[in-house]
């Protein structure tokens, strides 16, 4: 990025405002991050169950496609034609038995070989394509898959670490804690897309710091707070990271003086949300964030994939897959969709979030010069046993500067 | 003759007039932001529920807003008045459409196309969400209106404010937005089209 742009000398206490703005660090972030050595999620297997089934999504803004073939095996294959780029598959999920691009009628089985050229002899022997071309050289281009129970992961680099390995013991045990190879059961989707840069999204969920202060809805009913027993986790690269917690009581107390939005005494006419029963061992919020692309949402009940999308500089798609597990009775599957309504695009909790990043992009994108300050917990970053720190949004950006080299 | 049978006995004409009348001062309810009136368009046992058009479509239970009483209603009012954070704007609702597909007993089974327009400060006015309401309207003996039961729309809500939108197919469609450029890689449209004339893929190869 050279002489335009230089960090401040602060280090990650300082996050400067160019990086959410400027369109180089953007395209260099989809060649060195999304394209680079990490394993983006792309799917849960349950959304593919049977050979045939796909499934249309992004790795930063790259649109893939995610099949399962005839074999039963999960291929990953860029959505772009080897023709002439055309995006042909336009479902968000389906079934095929191949894949046809529209325009010139190119046809790729399920693992993205070149099946079919329409007149590649020629017609009355006029035309067509040179003797040598081979379709073997003209496939779609795949991309390196790794699933662990459930949950399918890919990447654009060749050479890169093992899943296992790529998250990190204490990141590893706390995605197996939600997927533990229990078979998965897909609730519903939700899509939202926010006027802000992708990282505002991921620092958000790394920042427990906002979350008692925000939040009122969270506060008042004891859901996140900052005078609850709670935790900050991270891999040791500082790319992956969870803010953890547990379930408190609705009350005002000397800690939480500071937390002007509590609202005592604050009464739900009907409680039916505020039901969670005690499904994972000790914590009840595990909000996981997992480099690049990646947030496991596990607040009490409610389950959810959040994938990020990247559209552009200044806006990002958030896609929230919400799951319970196939084994869950009538009664569990109601407490999700109940508890759903605290998140997702209408929730009562991620309406703060979307709305302040929204405000975030209004403010930092204007000012490139200027910079954030990150010191709440101190100027270097490890784990931590409460959450007054914004620990892991530098843990992220120490990674993220020596990606982009910065 | 009860309340109940005059309605149902009322000639088409009439009764579209009683249903316009209903989602207008719905609407205005809305638009005016007297959201404290809002659940006393529902009986107590409601149903409200805002569901993607993909999940709808996919028979996949997950709504972006579930109030299974009236009082949840109140309490999402509550939410929005007190705890929410947001970035004032002005909100208008048109509703047109309005169709009686039929009637069980006392209740009617409508359908009314909506779209919500959001003005926000340095933004023009834009589509925020367009759906539409699949309600089931009840007949009131005791009380001379019409009051919604059950509703459900296919897409993201009016009232709820939120900044980002949940994409739905519809709302995909959006052209004007606050980063135009930045958009213009969105799909627009989505259609299937997987395989199509398969005989002629193959010719050739």
């Amino acid at each position: 990025m050279g002489a335009r742009h230089v960090w401040p000398q602060e280090g990650v206490s300082r996050i400067p405002y160019w990086i959410y703005s400027d369109p180089e660090i953007y395209a260099q972030e989809q060649e060195r991050i999304f394209c680079g050595p990490s394993w983006n999620y792309v799917a849960l297997e349950a959304e593919l169950p049977h050979s045939g089934d796909f499934k249309r999504t992004f790795i930063g803004e790259k649109p893939v496609v995610v099949v399962r073939d005839q074999e039963g095996s999960i291929n990953v294959v860029e959505n772009r034609c080897a023709h002439r780029g055309v995006q042909f598959c336009q479902k968000h999920l389906g079934s095929a038995a191949e894949f046809m691009c529209p325009y010139h009628q190119w046809t790729y089985d399920l693992k993205g070989n070149l099946i079919g050229v329409p007149f590649r002899r020629g017609v009355k022997k006029q035309g067509g394509m040179p003797a040598d071309f081979d379709p073997k050289n003209h496939g779609l281009r795949r991309l390196k898959v790794a699933r662990r129970h459930g949950v399918i992961f890919a990447s654009f680099a060749s050479e890169l670490e093992p899943l296992e390995e790529y998250f990190g013991p204490s990141m590893l045990a706390l995605f197996d804690r939600v997927f533990d190879g229990r078979e998965i059961r897909v609730l519903g989707y939700s899509r939202q897309l926010t006027p802000a840069n992708w990282k505002l999204m991921f620092e958000n969920i790394k920042d427990p710091y906002h979350a008692s202060l925000l939040h009122v809805f969270l506060v008042s009913f004891g859901l996140f707070r900052a005078d609850q027993p709670s935790k900050v986790q991270m891999d040791a690269t500082g790319r992956h990271g969870a803010l953890i917690s547990w379930r408190g009581d609705q009350k005002k107390t000397e800690d939480n003086a500071d937390m002007k939005s509590l609202i005592d005494n604050f009464k739900l006419q009907d409680a039916t949300l505020l039901e969670p029963v005690r499904e994972f061992p000790e914590y009840t919020v595990v909000m996981t964030t997992l480099w690049p692309n990646l947030i496991i949402q596990q607040q009490s009940n409610t389950l959810a994939m959040r994938q990020l999308i990247t559209r552009g500089p200044a806006a990002f798609e958030l896609a929230w897959t919400y799951f319970g597990y196939a084994a869950d009775d009538e009664e569990m599957t109601r407490r999700r969709l109940r508890q759903a309504n605290l998140m997702g695009p209408a929730g009562f909790v991620s309406i703060d979030d979307s709305e302040v990043m929204k405000f975030s992009q209004s403010g930092v994108g204007p000012y490139p010069q200027g910079a954030g300050v990150m010191e709440m917990g101190g100027r270097d970053w490890k784990d931590e046993q409460h959450m007054v720190t914004e620990s892991v949004i530098r843990a992220f950006y120490a990674y993220y500067r020596q990606v982009m080299e910065i | 003759m009860s309340t109940a049978e005059r309605y149902l006995t009322l000639n088409s004409g009439d009764l579209r007039l009683e249903l316009e009348e209903l989602y207008a001062a719905y609407t205005a309810c809305l638009d005016e932001e007297r959201f404290e009136e809002w659940p006393e368009f529902f009986v107590e046992q409601c149903l409200y529920k805002i569901v993607p058009r993909e999940n709808f479509e996919r028979g996949l239970p997950l709504a972006t807003w579930l109030c299974e009483s009236k009082g949840y209603l109140a309490d999402r009012v509550t939410a929005i008045r007190k705890t929410a954070v947001y970035a004032p704007r002005y909100m208008r609702r048109m509703v047109s459409g309005v169709r009686v597909l039929g009637w069980k007993e006392t209740v009617l089974e409508v359908r009314a196309n909506y779209v919500a327009l959001e003005t926000l400060q340095d933004e023009l006015t834009r589509i925020f969400n367009t759906g539409q309401y699949r309600d089931k309207l009840v007949v009131e003996d005791s009380v001379n209106e019409v009051h919604v039961v059950g509703r459900h729309q296919t897409a993201p809500p009016s009232v709820t404010r939120s900044r980002g939108i949940a994409a739905t197919e519809t709302t995909r469609m959006m052209t004007k937005y606050s980063q135009p450029t930045a958009l213009a890689r969105m799909p627009l449209a989505w259609s299937p089209m997987n395989i199509l004339s398969r005989a002629m893929s193959k010719a050739g190869s």
